[in-house]
């Protein structure tokens, strides 16, 4: 049967979306009134722009004979060693946003940061990236958002007043016997650690408090209950048969996105012969694209999950015989999945993303019950980067408030915005003598503190890092401090009183403890970025009382259909601390498709209770939020991203969404994402969200296929059996175009590919694509080179999702090309869809024409049109551009190139060193970022390379093949493992 | 008598004496000065390329007091060849060779003995220069008297001469409008930018003591009282005010285009309305020839826009590629080094051009004021502001690596034959047409690098003898996205 795939809920009902210009034709006219009407208001006729026409042409053919442009070449005075005019150097180094951690490279052209590239020699994250890391080099170039001076009370002072004044009041705090708190977020950096030891040294009552916006509390409280170690344990998704996961979602935000991808798609890869999936389970609430992934998702209320945990662990200990707390859900989900877990014992993995600690206390017992510990759970290499115990921070607002806080310190926080209760935390800010921002950007707290010293940017600064225990790296400045800032290490050092950096002190500590004082072994680190020291395992064995009162401390199920809401961290807001990022804020979320705005998602049948439609404005708690339709969304809830409703951050966050962590609670020691009793109203407003979701629909062909392992197993072309049809059918009158040296493809694993978008940042960042703000995405004129498309499948309640990153398939027998009356995009001799754009005279026949709608057209002349104020129109935000690639003008046509930049850098290469080119030297930026490795790109002619394996692999198949359009670019079936194809 | 005759005998001789005295003194004295100055010349011409007389080490060790140190014969020996007195274990010349980094000294066995001692006359007896006292206010930069100012432009203009000699005008070796002929001098504006820099030159000075011996030639007549000088400097403290004069060539085009619209506008006019001329032939001729001249210009304009063949701009240094890469041959390469690896050939940094003319201090043609510039960038921080000669439109993209490295192609092919240029200047139109031509006809060095051992089938057709050789263009030389992305 054909299964039917839907991008929409209007889609599925059939229903036409809104047309954007009916909102502005009044009624019982048409477009063409319009124009005449608008013609006719204006002084200037078609025979006075003829006049204008020809008076510009001839004195424009007359002035500019005269003189041409005097341009000047400056070389450098003395040139550096290692800075080569026209070449890029990479330098290792680290990525740490306070919850995320990436090694990194980081690519230098002419003395300016332009691009991040994951660092392969990095054990965590295997050269993989996410859409944050990769959008982090714009933020250097923040002119908006970044502090420039040091400042007091909102004026600017130097350096030298600052540290006067500070250390004067540091020591007379110290010697009063006064606290000063040290607040800041995790802090994985061994020196700063030690620096902060010896900061309290040298100030006596000086206190060290973690706060994480959006912490793992639960997970290391519950972990000191069972285990007596308040750690995150390193979690090996490659070693699971079965994966359940109560809310997590790991392949997207949760604790270490990046390294839990490259292991989870080791155990979803079929491409070396493996004739396995896992099996993953996931209940949540709102989609996620671990949901997106998983082979059965269960939507689930935010209430239901301590339940549900607890009845799968009360079935885990019944079949296995033991006599366990009893309680909780029962229900053939449950059962059947309490009888795969037993008989994959020692092969699976339960996580859950819940922040209350009885939940992880229980989740602890099921996995120690499935022998996970030391098979799939390691305790040897804990997880360091998020250290925050939320109790910690209530009590210090509470200190604070009680005026027993003398100084405080915020180092890379924002309570003023995502505290749950930023009022109590202003208040008792206020009652410090001495209150100091370390914060690089402006942010709502620093209009509450008293002094600022900004921090630099991470690529303007030293550190290091330890994200796992034993796992180091090291971060070296790409540029020199754009502004007057200094990162918080040496300010630090400075009113220590101790001599020099933070660079000495770093490279000191180090060269003692990691380096055996060899100064080569720190130059090799440093080049590496990355060191590893050996661990020997940790064997923990589980403290039995702490799950009876964990049971016993659990929420009993609610039944009721009270409306729930579950604040998450998106894709690309993360917890808020990159809102002033226009790639980031135009990164559609992978699911929703939405960008530049939070809402609240709905279920489709909540909806109809509410008697709400897309579009309208919920209240929830008095916080306005436009409703969004989403399938699969559990029924009652409602799903909020984080990071939104910024009121002083810059003027790309400015206005944008709103501010939902004022919906979490703290309950039973954490703070919880979820709140279970809020007040929704309905609103008269009505608001739209500007979505890339209906773009570039494909109507209902064969685009996405996908079978299940038991039919791959049987037949491998299973599910792909058009492929061979198609092929069959290719006839053609003309002679076949052939590829005498390379013949450049790209294969993508669409079981590989978990749809986290780091690629269309990457390739944002590589191709200088502009940013166009929310109105343009409304008009689909979204700029992207690839896009993820997803689409649904089945049940609306509950619907199978799939991604499909897509981007130009250079067709061999391009549609585009026979149209352009120019000759502006044709074909190379190495299988290249070419796209000139100083040919290119905008008919846009070629946008038309291509069945893939990849193509975009330059609406403006993005780079220097101060309507769009993101990045592109300010000379600080244009360093980020990538000097090898063409900023388009106007009334062009572009799109992806496969990254020809990359491929003639890479040719070259070999060229000037007598060599072959080898397979995997040239990586397109969407191929290096992604994290799964699902973008393989090589070429066609050498029939060892991995690609033209790919082709040959039966699960390979094009889009719209039966078109003829003979695409490069090859898609993989999915292939889930499940019974059957959900229908 | 006797007496008078013992005195006058006695007078005679005392004469003689007197005079004998006064010629061994003059003959002495002029003998000292030419030997000091022999001596003088042969220090300048043979070692302060390696050595400093009382300035520190440069490559070789500080000469002053050096007659002190080492006995004469043994200096006349290590001057005349080092590396013998090294070999042959002379423990001092062991030392010396040992304590600056084992640079052997060359050997100066063209000189003649005489030659060696002036050097080391001239050394013994160098003395640090004495400050020049001038009779006017040398210090005064700015706020001259218009009078002064008056005068000195008429000086520099010739219109009035110098007290002391010299027959033709300042003005007429330094350059007072920009010109696009050879001058190696100076112009009036470098001059004046020159004087008005608190680091630039000293003109009272330099005019004095020509600072090198190109000068020193042109400016041999010379000879001008300190007064005059200071007029001059008024001179040149006003000119940077008002500068230079624009060249101006008359617009031959734009005077042709305007003639005949006014020739087609009279002719469309007495066609329709005043009717003079009977013939309407003559209308139609001329109207027809105006289109077509109109046309041709618009045509020729429109091809020619951005595109600057034969440009060839004034550089901010007089720098001659006919002298470094001509005359001494030094490699291309040497300077713009990164044209091997690298899409830029790259305009040298000032410390290259340092690696030599830290040394080479005077040139042949311009003497001391250019290469002056390099030090003067080195001393201010600024770097020189090159002129961009050879400039393409931002859409296309260009690798010299691909080119010297990969291609092999000699620099001249597209430069020109730089090493005649005194004046850079851009020799090909660098329009596309002339790249696509030099694909299609350039043959690829298909055999011998084995980056192209992957184009099988192309490899196939050559041994099939279906082509004989591989051009640029068969392996994609005229794709688009070879040059453009």
């Amino acid at each position: 049967m054909e299964k039917k795939y839907w991008k929409s809920p209007e889609q599925l009902i059939n229903k036409a979306e809104q047309p954007y210009d009916e909102q502005i034709i009044p009624e019982g006219k048409n477009l063409l009134d319009l124009i005449d009407e608008e013609i006719a208001q204006k002084p200037t006729s078609r025979r006075n722009f003829l006049k204008f026409f020809g008076f510009s042409f001839a004195t424009a053919a007359i002035a500019s004979s005269c003189e041409n442009p005097v341009k000047k070449a400056i070389p450098y005075l003395n040139k550096p060693e290692d800075v080569t005019p026209g070449m890029a150097s990479h330098y290792a180094s680290t990525y740490f946003d306070g919850t995320e951690y990436n090694s990194i490279l980081v690519k230098v052209r002419d003395g300016r940061p332009i691009k991040i590239e994951g660092n392969t020699l990095s054990g965590v994250t295997r050269g993989g990236t996410t859409a944050r890391v990769q959008a982090a080099v714009l933020s250097l170039y923040d002119g908006s958002g970044r502090l420039q001076n040091p400042m007091k009370k909102g004026e600017e002072i130097t350096w030298n007043a600052l540290d006067t004044e500070v250390m004067a009041s540091l020591k007379e705090i110290s010697a009063a016997g006064g606290t000063t708190v040290l607040l800041s977020s995790s802090i994985i950096s061994p020196s700063s650690r030690n620096l902060i030891e010896e900061f309290k040294t040298a100030f006596p009552g000086v206190k060290h408090v973690v706060y994480d916006p959006v912490s793992a509390s639960g997970i290391l409280q519950a972990n000191r209950d069972c285990y007596g170690q308040a750690v995150i344990p390193d979690y090996l998704f490659d070693k699971a048969g079965v994966i359940v996961s109560f809310g997590a979602d790991f392949l997207g935000t949760w604790l270490s996105p990046a390294e839990y991808t490259a292991r989870y798609v080791q155990t979803r890869s079929l491409t070396n012969g493996e004739k396995q999936l896992s099996y993953h389970v996931q209940f949540e609430t709102g989609m996620t694209i671990t949901g997106s992934k998983a082979d059965k998702r269960i939507p689930v209320k935010p209430s239901e999950e301590a339940s549900l945990v607890l009845g799968l662990y009360s079935a885990l200990m019944k079949k296995s015989g033991l006599t366990g707390p009893g309680g909780g859900t029962e229900n053939e989900i449950i059962q059947a999945l309490a009888d795969k877990l037993l008989a994959n014992k020692g092969k699976s993995l339960v996580v859950s993303g819940n922040n209350s600690i009885g939940i992880q206390v229980i989740v602890n017992a099921i996995n120690n019950l499935l022998e996970s510990n030391g098979n799939t759970i390691d305790f040897s290499r804990p997880l360091l980067t998020q250290q925050g115990i939320d109790s910690e921070m209530e009590e210090l607002v509470a200190q604070m408030n009680a005026g027993t806080v003398s100084g405080l310190m915020l180092w890379n926080v924002n309570p003023a915005y995502d505290y749950h209760n930023p009022a109590a935390f202003v208040s008792g800010l206020k009652k410090t003598k001495l209150s100091l921002s370390f914060s690089p950007v402006i942010n709502e707290t620093i209009e509450h503190v008293g002094y600022v010293a900004p921090a630099n940017h991470f690529l303007e600064s030293w550190d290091d890092a330890e994200p796992k225990k034993g796992v180091y790296s090291l971060a070296q400045p790409a540029i020199r401090p754009i502004y007057n800032t200094r990162q918080p290490q040496d300010s630090l050092l400075k009113w220590m009183g101790k001599e020099g950096d933070y660079y000495t002190y770093l490279k000191n500590f180090w060269l003692t403890n990691f380096c055996g004082n060899a100064e080569s072994v720190w130059k090799t680190t440093l080049q590496a970025g990355v060191f590893e020291k050996e661990t020997t395992a940790v064997a923990v064995s589980m403290n039995e009382t702490a799950i009876s009162n964990a049971v016993a401390s659990l929420p009993s199920g609610k039944t009721g259909t009270e409306i729930e809401t579950l604040v998450y961290q998106s894709i690309a807001m993360g917890n808020g601390i990159h809102t002033n990022n226009p790639w980031l804020m135009e990164l559609p979320d992978p699911v929703s498709k939405v960008c530049w705005d939070n809402f609240a998602s709905i279920s489709p049948e909540t909806a109809a209770t509410l008697d709400v439609e897309a579009g309208s404005v919920l209240s929830v708690n008095n916080i306005e939020l436009p409703v969004f339709i989403q399938p699969g969304q559990a029924a009652n809830t409602i799903s909020v991203a984080l990071g939104y409703g910024h009121k002083n951050f810059g003027k790309v966050a400015e206005g944008v969404g709103k501010n939902v962590f004022p919906l979490t609670v703290f309950e039973n020691g954490t703070r919880s994402l979820a709140n279970l009793s809020v007040i929704v109203e309905k609103t008269d407003g009505s608001y739209q969200l500007a979505s890339t979701q209906m773009h570039s629909s494909m109507e209902g062909r064969p685009i996405v296929r996908e079978t299940v392992l038991g039919s791959y197993l049987e037949s491998p072309d299973s599910g792909n059996e058009l492929h061979a049809e198609f092929e069959k059918k290719h006839v053609t009158l003309y002679k076949e175009t052939e590829f005498k040296g390379h013949h450049w493809a790209m294969a993508i694993d669409l079981n590989r590919c978990i749809g986290c978008s780091a690629c269309v940042v990457a390739c944002q960042a590589e191709n200088n694509t502009p940013v166009v703000g929310r109105e343009e995405v409304m008009k689909s004129r979204s700029m992207h080179w690839i896009r993820i498309d997803r689409y649904y499948a089945g049940d609306e309640k509950n619907p199978e999702v799939v991604f499909q990153p897509l981007m130009c398939q250079h067709c061999d027998n391009a549609p585009c090309e026979n149209v352009c009356p120019v000759s502006a995009t044709n074909h190379s001799s190495e299988g290249l869809n070419q796209m000139s754009y100083n040919r290119c005279i905008g008919t846009k026949y070629c946008i038309n024409n291509c069945p893939y709608k990849v193509r975009r057209f330059n609406w403006f002349r993005y780079a220097t049109n101060d309507k769009f104020d993101y990045n592109m129109n300010s000379d600080l935000g244009r360093m980020v551009l990538n000097p090898d690639v063409t900023v388009r003008e106007r009334g062009v046509v572009e799109k992806c190139s496969f990254c020809i930049q990359r491929i003639q850098e890479k040719k070259l290469l070999a060229k000037t060193e007598n060599r072959p080119l080898g397979d995997g030297e040239i990586i397109p930026a969407c191929g290096q970022a992604c994290p799964a490795q699902a973008i393989v790109f090589g070429d066609l002619n050498d029939p060892q390379s991995k690609v033209s394996k790919l082709f040959e692999d039966p699960r390979n198949y094009h889009l719209l093949e039966e078109l003829h359009t003979l695409p490069s670019v090859g898609y993989l079936t999915l292939v889930r493992n499940r019974e059957e194809n959900q229908a | 008598m006797n007496k008078t005759a013992s005195k006058s005998g006695f007078r005679p001789s005392g004469v003689i004496l007197a005079v004998l005295l006064t010629i061994v003194f003059f003959i002495g004295k002029t003998g000292n000065v030419s030997a000091q100055d022999e001596g003088k010349k042969l220090f300048e011409k043979n070692c302060t390329v390696c050595h400093k007389l009382g300035g520190g080490k440069l490559v070789g060790p500080e000469l002053l007091g050096v007659t002190e140190r080492r006995d004469r014969a043994w200096l006349m020996k290590f001057i005349r060849n080092s590396d013998e007195m090294i070999k042959s274990g002379d423990p001092t010349a062991v030392k010396v060779f040992e304590e600056n980094n084992k640079i052997p000294m060359l050997a100066f066995t063209q000189l003649s003995d005489a030659e060696i001692s002036s050097i080391i006359d001239y050394i013994e007896k160098w003395e640090p220069e004495k400050e020049k006292v001038f009779a006017v206010d040398v210090t005064k930069k700015e706020g001259f008297a218009h009078t002064e100012v008056l005068r000195g432009e008429r000086l520099f203009y010739g219109l009035i001469p110098f007290e002391q000699g010299g027959t033709t005008a300042c003005a007429s070796c330094h350059n007072t409008t920009a010109s696009d002929t050879l001058n190696w001098n100076p112009s009036a504006k470098e001059l004046a930018l020159s004087f008005m820099n608190p680091d630039g030159m000293n003109i009272y000075k330099s005019m004095s003591e020509p600072t090198s011996d190109v000068m020193q030639k042109a400016h041999a007549e010379y000879k001008l009282t300190d007064q005059e000088v200071f007029y001059i400097a008024a001179y040149l403290s006003e000119y940077l005010h008002h500068g230079e004069t624009p060249h101006k060539t008359f617009p031959v085009k734009l005077m042709l285009f305007i003639v005949f619209a006014v020739l087609m506008t009279l002719a469309l006019v007495d066609l329709i309305f005043t009717k003079i001329i009977k013939f309407k032939v003559i209308h139609f001729v001329i109207i027809l020839a105006g289109l077509a001249v109109h046309l041709n210009l618009a045509v020729v304009e429109a091809q020619s826009l951005s595109r600057t063949k034969d440009y060839a701009p004034d550089q901010p240094i007089k720098f001659s590629h006919k002298v470094h890469a001509g005359d001494n041959k030094t490699d291309c390469k040497y300077c713009h080094s990164i044209a091997d690896y690298s899409k830029s050939a790259g305009i040298p940094s000032n410390n290259v051009c340092l690696n030599c003319h830290k040394v080479i201090l005077s040139g042949r043609n311009s003497g001391k004021f250019e290469i002056n510039k390099i030090h003067m960038a080195e001393k201010s921080g600024k770097p020189i502001e090159w002129i961009r000669i050879h400039n393409l439109p931002e859409h296309v993209f260009f690798s010299h690596a691909q080119h010297v490295n990969a291609g092999k192609i000699e620099c001249e092919t597209c430069h020109g034959a730089v090493a005649e240029m005194d004046i850079m200047k851009q020799e090909n139109d660098l329009s596309m047409g002339w790249c696509i031509n030099c694909h299609r006809d350039t043959k690829v060095d298909f055999k011998d690098n084995k980056y192209y051992s992957t184009y099988l089938k192309l490899h196939e057709e050559l041994s099939s003898g279906k082509i004989d050789s591989v051009t640029v263009e068969n392996i994609g030389g005229l794709d688009c996205m070879k040059c453009h992305y």
